[in-house]
C-alpha cells in the first residue's frame, strides 16, 4: 500500500487554506483509490520475490504451508515466497477474479477436478521437467495424469487420494457385525446399513455430489461420468440403475439419512463424524481430522464389490506456474521444491497431505499412526481411475448437488436428476 | 431519499459584491469536502452501474475475451432459460409471503409494546437484536433448528412421537423456512419504525374517539392506523425493495435448493456471475431486477395517494 500524498510545503504556502483543503481532500481520495488498486496486485516484480496462492482451512494448515514455502528459500536463498491464502470456497472465486484483472500469484494451486476449467491460467510444465530434474514416475501416475489437460501438465501434484468408505468401527463391533474389508459386497454393505440403522441413527449418509455416486457406478458398470472423448455422459442405464439404488437407500430401505439441504456438501462428513451415520464415503484428506473429531473409532474400507469389482476414483491437487508469472523459470523451480521430497515428507508427517510422491507415502502412515489404513489405501489406489471432469464441472456438479436432494429425498425422480445434469453438461 | 431543502435567504442579505466572492470560495471548500464522496460514488457506484449495463450486452467470461451479443443475454433470459423463470416465480413467492408477514408481525409487536407495557424500552432492544445479528449467524442457528435430528425435529419426536418435516431438504418446505428466517431477521427494523410512529400519534385524537364511543378495535383501525400510514408506506417500500433482493438467506440456508426451489433472482445472479463466471449474463439479470424494482416502487408511489395521509 502506498502512503497518501499531501502537497509539498512550498506549494502549500502559495495556496489559500480553502484551496488547500479542497486539493488535499481530492488528493487523499485519489491516493486511497490508487492504494486499493495497488493492493490487489499479486505478482511482485522485484528480483527473487514470488507469490504463492493456496487454499487453507486453519492456522495449522497455514503454518504448514509457510513452512514449506520457507523450504524454497532454503534451497535457493535468492528466492523468497510470499504465501497468500483463502478458504477453499473463496479460493476459486478469488483465483478467477485475480486472473481476470491480470494479477495472479506466480505460483497457483490447482485441484485435479477443476484443472480443465482453469487450464488457461497455467504455463505447461512438460518442457521444464528435465531441467528441473523431475522424473514423472516418482509421482503416483493417476494424479500426475490427472493434472494434465489436453496432454499438457499444468501442475505438479503434492497430494492425492482414493475415495473410500469411512465407517464407525465402534458401532460395527457393538452390533456384532464383521468389519468391512477387501472383498465385501454391496449386499454386505446394505445388510450392515440395515442393522446399524437404529435409535435415530442411520447406517449410511449419502453424498449429494457426483463424487459419492461415482465409485458405485464404477464398481457395478465400469462406467465414469465423463466418457473417453471428454464429454459428460450420465444419461445411461449404468447411472440410472446405480442412482436408483442409491436413492432407494434413503426412501425405500430407509437405511440412509434424508439429505438435509441443497448446499451441504460437507453434511456427510459432519454427520459421520458426529456419530449420526455409521458409514459414508470420503477421502484420506479427511481421515486425520475424522479420527481427531469422532468420539468413536474410525475405520476405512474399500468401496463394496459390485458386478465389476471394487473400484473407485482418485483425485488430488498440485502447484503450477501462472501465465502471468514474471519469472516463470524461478516459479517452476519453486514448484519443484514445494512438491519435492522434503516438502512431501513434511506434509505427509504433518497429516496435511497423502503424498503424491510414491516414495514419501509411508511418512503419512508413520507420522499419523495410520498403519492399519495402508492395506485399504493400497488396494483402493490400485483399483482406481483418475476422476475426469469437464470444463464446466462447477455447473454440472452444482446442478447435481441441488437436484440430488430432491431425487434422493423422494420429491422428484432419478430420471429427472439425470436429465437435468446431462442437459447442464451439454450447455 | 432526502430531498434537498430550498436555500433560505435571510432577510436583508445582499446578493452582490463581497458576499458573492465568499460564495465562490465556499464552492471550493464544498468541492474539497465533496470530492472524496463524489470520487467514491463515481468509482464504486456510477462506474459499476454503467459497466454492468455495457456488460449485459456482451458474452463476458471472467477469463478470455468478451464478445458483443446485443440483446442475446436478455433474449436467453426470457425465452430459453427455465431457471430464470423459476427464479422470478420464487422471488415473487418470497415477496408475497414475506412482506405481509413482516409488516403484520412488526406492527403487532409494536402495538403490543406501545406505551401501556412496562419496560417497553427493553422489549424494543430485545426485538431489535435479531436485526443486528449477522444474517449468516442467524441462518446457521436456523439450520441447526430445522435440520433432521435438529432441535425442532427432536422436540416433535419426543412430544408427539412424529418427527418434523425435512424443512431444508424438501422442495415444499424450503421456501417457508427461508421466509421464516427472513421474518426473524427483518421484523425488528420495522418494529422500531412503527414504534416511533405510534409514539407520535396525538393522544387527544385517540381520547376524542374514545369519548365519541369508539371501541379499542375501531380506535386502532379508524384513528391510529391512518395516522401510521406514512410509516407503513415507508416500511412497505423499503421491505419490498429488500425482499426482491433476497439472497443471503437462501444462500446459507439452502444454497438455492433443493432443486431450484429457493433460487431467487439475486441467488441466480450470484451463481451466474461468480460460480459460472458469466458476467454479462449476470449483469442482464441485475438490470431486469432493477427495472422490476423500479416499476414496483413507482406503482407504490402512485398508489400511495389513495391511502397515505400526511396531515394529522
Amino acid at each position: 500500500m502506498s502512503h497518501p500524498r499531501t502537497p509539498a510545503p512550498h506549494q502549500a504556502a502559495a495556496l489559500s487554506r480553502r484551496s488547500l483543503l479542497s486539493y488535499a481532500g481530492g488528493a487523499g481520495a485519489l491516493a486511497a483509490l490508487a492504494a486499493c488498486g495497488g493492493g490487489s496486485q499479486g505478482s511482485s516484480g522485484s528480483d527473487g520475490d514470488l507469490t504463492w496462492f493456496m487454499w487453507s482451512g486453519s492456522t495449522q494448515e497455514v503454518d504448514a504451508w509457510k513452512h514449506v514455502a520457507q523450504m524454497v528459500t532454503t534451497a535457493d536463498s535468492s528466492t523468497k515466497v510470499t504465501f497468500q491464502t483463502a478458504s477453499w470456497n473463496d479460493y476459486w472465486t478469488k483465483l478467477t477474479s485475480q486472473a481476470a484483472s491480470g494479477a495472479s500469484a506466480d505460483v497457483l494451486s490447482m485441484q485435479s477436478l477443476r484443472a480443465p476449467q482453469f487450464a488457461e491460467l497455467f504455463v505447461p510444465l512438460d518442457d521444464k521437467l528435465e531441467s528441473l530434474g523431475i522424473a514423472s514416475d516418482t509421482f503416483e501416475s493417476s494424479i500426475f495424469d490427472g493434472l494434465k489437460v489436453d496432454g499438457k501438465l499444468l501442475a505438479l501434484p503434492y497430494d492425492f487420494g482414493p475415495f473410500v468408505i469411512f465407517y464407525n468401527k465402534t458401532a460395527f463391533q457393538e452390533a456384532g457385525l464383521a468389519l468391512p474389508a477387501e472383498g465385501w459386497t454391496k449386499d454386505d454393505f446394505t445388510a450392515a446399513a440395515r442393522k446399524l440403522t437404529t435409535g435415530g441413527k442411520y447406517g449410511f449418509f449419502a453424498n449429494n455430489t457426483i463424487d459419492g455416486a461415482l465409485p458405485f457406478v464404477l464398481s457395478d458398470y465400469d462406467v465414469a461420468a465423463v466418457d473417453d472423448s471428454g464429454k459428460l455422459d450420465v444419461d445411461n442405464d449404468a447411472w440410472r440403475s446405480t442412482l436408483q439404488w442409491y436413492a432407494d437407500l434413503i426412501t425405500k430401505e430407509k437405511v440412509a439419512a434424508p439429505l438435509p439441504s441443497g448446499n451441504t456438501s460437507s453434511a456427510a462428513t459432519n454427520q459421520f463424524q458426529a456419530g449420526n451415520a455409521a458409514m459414508t464415503l470420503d477421502g484420506p484428506w479427511s481421515l486425520i481430522n475424522a479420527k481427531a473429531t469422532a468420539k468413536f473409532e474410525v475405520g476405512i474400507a474399500p468401496v463394496p464389490t459390485g458386478m465389476k469389482g471394487s473400484k473407485t476414483w482418485t483425485a488430488g491437487s498440485g502447484f503450477g506456474v501462472s501465465t502471468s508469472a514474471k519469472d516463470p523459470d524461478r516459479a517452476a523451480k519453486a514448484v519443484a521444491v514445494l512438491t519435492g521430497v522434503d516438502a512431501e515428507k513434511y506434509l505427509g508427517q504433518q497429516g496435511r497431505a497423502f503424498p503424491a510422491r510414491v516414495s514419501e507415502q509411508q511418512s503419512w502412515y508413520d507420522g499419523n499412526d495410520l498403519g492399519d489404513a495402508k492395506t485399504v489405501m493400497d488396494y483402493s489406489i490400485q483399483n482406481s481411475v483418475p476422476y475426469k471432469t469437464t470444463a464446466n464441472w462447477t455447473q454440472v456438479n452444482d446442478t447435481y448437488s441441488r437436484y440430488a436432494v430432491t431425487a434422493f429425498n423422494g420429491d422428484s425422480t432419478v430420471d429427472d436428476l439425470i436429465q437435468r445434469v446431462q442437459a447442464q453438461g451439454e450447455k | 431519499m432526502a430531498v434537498a431543502a430550498a436555500p433560505v435567504v435571510p432577510p436583508g442579505t445582499k446578493r452582490r459584491g463581497t458576499k458573492e466572492e465568499v460564495r465562490r470560495g465556499d464552492g471550493k471548500v464544498a468541492l474539497g469536502f465533496l470530492t472524496p464522496g463524489a470520487l467514491g460514488f463515481l468509482a464504486f457506484t456510477l462506474f459499476p452501474v454503467i459497466a454492468s449495463l455495457v456488460m449485459s450486452f456482451f458474452d463476458w467470461p471472467v477469463l478470455g475475451t468478451p464478445t458483443f451479443t446485443g440483446f442475446g443475454n436478455y433474449v436467453e433470459l426470457f425465452t430459453t432459460d427455465d431457471t430464470f423463470r423459476t427464479a422470478i416465480v420464487n422471488t415473487l413467492l418470497f415477496v408475497v409471503l414475506y412482506v405481509p408477514v413482516n409488516i403484520v408481525v412488526s406492527m403487532g409487536l409494536a402495538v403490543w409494546i406501545s406505551p401501556r407495557i412496562k419496560g417497553r424500552r427493553y422489549y424494543r432492544v430485545l426485538f431489535f437484536i435479531p436485526a443486528v445479528t449477522p444474517m449468516v449467524g442467524n441462518a446457521v442457528v436456523f439450520t441447526l433448528l430445522l435440520t433432521p435430528n435438529g432441535l425442532v425435529d427432536s422436540a416433535m419426536k419426543s412430544w408427539f412421537g412424529v418427527g418434523a418435516p425435512n424443512f431444508l431438504g424438501s422442495s415444499a418446505w424450503a421456501m417457508p423456512a427461508v421466509v421464516l428466517l427472513s421474518v426473524w431477521q427483518g421484523f425488528g427494523y420495522n418494529l422500531l419504525v412503527f414504534s416511533a410512529a405510534l409514539d407520535a400519534v396525538p393522544q387527544h385524537l385517540v381520547e376524542a374517539a374514545e369519548i365519541d364511543g369508539a371501541g379499542a378495535f375501531r380506535r386502532f383501525f379508524n384513528v391510529v392506523l391512518p395516522l401510521l400510514s406514512p410509516s407503513i408506506f415507508f416500511a412497505t417500500v423499503l421491505t419490498l425493495i429488500s425482499s426482491f433482493q433476497v439472497f443471503t438467506q437462501s444462500y446459507v440456508l439452502t444454497g438455492g435448493g433443493p432443486g431450484n426451489s429457493t433460487t431467487t433472482l439475486v441467488m441466480y445472479l450470484y451463481q451466474s456471475g461468480f460460480q459460472f463466471f458469466r458476467l454479462g449474463f449476470a449483469s442482464a439479470i441485475a438490470w431486469v431486477l432493477f427495472v422490476f424494482i423500479m416499476i414496483i416502487t413507482a406503482v407504490q408511489f402512485i398508489g400511495q395517494k389513495r391511502w397515505v395521509h400526511y396531515d394529522q
